[in-house]
């Protein structure tokens, strides 16, 4: 059966959240309140880069980027940890499981 | 026209246009402004859905209503144990629009979007009491700035 899902403003990225396939990592970002600007921008200078979210509590941006292999998804995420501004960034790999039809 | 790689014919690729437009059109609809029966309809989608070429049918939000849903992302470390089912509880709350496991301190990330922050936190709250949820960490979504 097919799942009906509601599409709102997105996740992850476009290719993402239709659930395509790829090597993906959620980097939680944290700025100096000045920088934010300056460090949005240069993060959607990325070409890796999908999604970009602003939030709320301890980390400030949401980062998700896309790399073809490990190793340079290793290098995105390091690029964006050596950014001028960029605190701290703790990121996670998004791993390809899905749960339930409304998912899959 | 010839079937493609993907064996769409003409009237397929009509079809598919015309859900595209409008996936609530009834069969009945579909059929007369396609000049097939209704038979023919449903086994073209049941192909089309068995295919992956159908993958689902959405809705779009109006914009207005869009804009005032608050999204906040949810970080869940569940109980190895309980691992599974906990996840098939997850998938069934309504209000999570999307749900992936990651690497890292906590097991899966959820989004969940509600018309209110109270709202919002009684999500949260719900998600912390199912047995399997050992913490949570959320944020909400104040903007998203980029979505490629």
């Amino acid at each position: 059966m097919i799942a009906v899902e509601i599409a709102g403003p997105g996740f992850l990225g476009v290719a993402a959240d239709r659930g395509d396939a790829a090597l993906r990592a959620h980097v939680m970002i944290r700025v100096a309140p000045r920088d934010t600007a300056d460090v949005s921008h240069r993060l959607s200078q990325m070409s890796e880069l999908t999604a970009l979210h602003q939030i709320t509590g301890d980390y400030d941006l949401v980062a998700v980027v896309e790399a073809p292999r490990p190793d340079d998804l290793e290098r995105t995420v390091d690029r964006i940890q050596a950014m001028s501004g960029v605190k701290q960034a703790q990121a996670s790999v998004v791993l390809p499981r899905s749960f339930s039809p409304r998912f899959g | 026209m010839k079937p493609d790689e993907q064996n769409l014919d003409e009237a397929d690729r009509q079809l598919l246009a015309m859900l595209r437009q409008d996936s609530r059109q009834p069969v009945t609809k579909l059929a007369t402004d396609l000049g097939l029966s209704r038979a023919n309809i449903y086994a073209r989608l049941s192909r089309l859905e068995q295919d992956g070429i159908i993958q689902g049918y959405t809705v779009r939000l109006g914009s207005d209503y869009d804009r005032r849903l608050i999204r906040a992302q949810v970080m869940i470390k569940v109980q190895l144990k309980l691992a599974k089912a906990t996840e098939e509880q997850l998938a069934a709350i309504a209000e999570l629009s999307a749900l992936h496991a990651i690497s890292g301190e906590y097991d899966l990330i959820a989004l969940i979007e509600a018309e209110t922050v109270s709202e919002l936190n009684t999500l949260i709250d719900r998600i912390g009491a199912l047995d399997g949820v050992e913490r949570t960490t959320s944020s909400i979504l104040l903007a998203t700035k980029i979505l490629r």
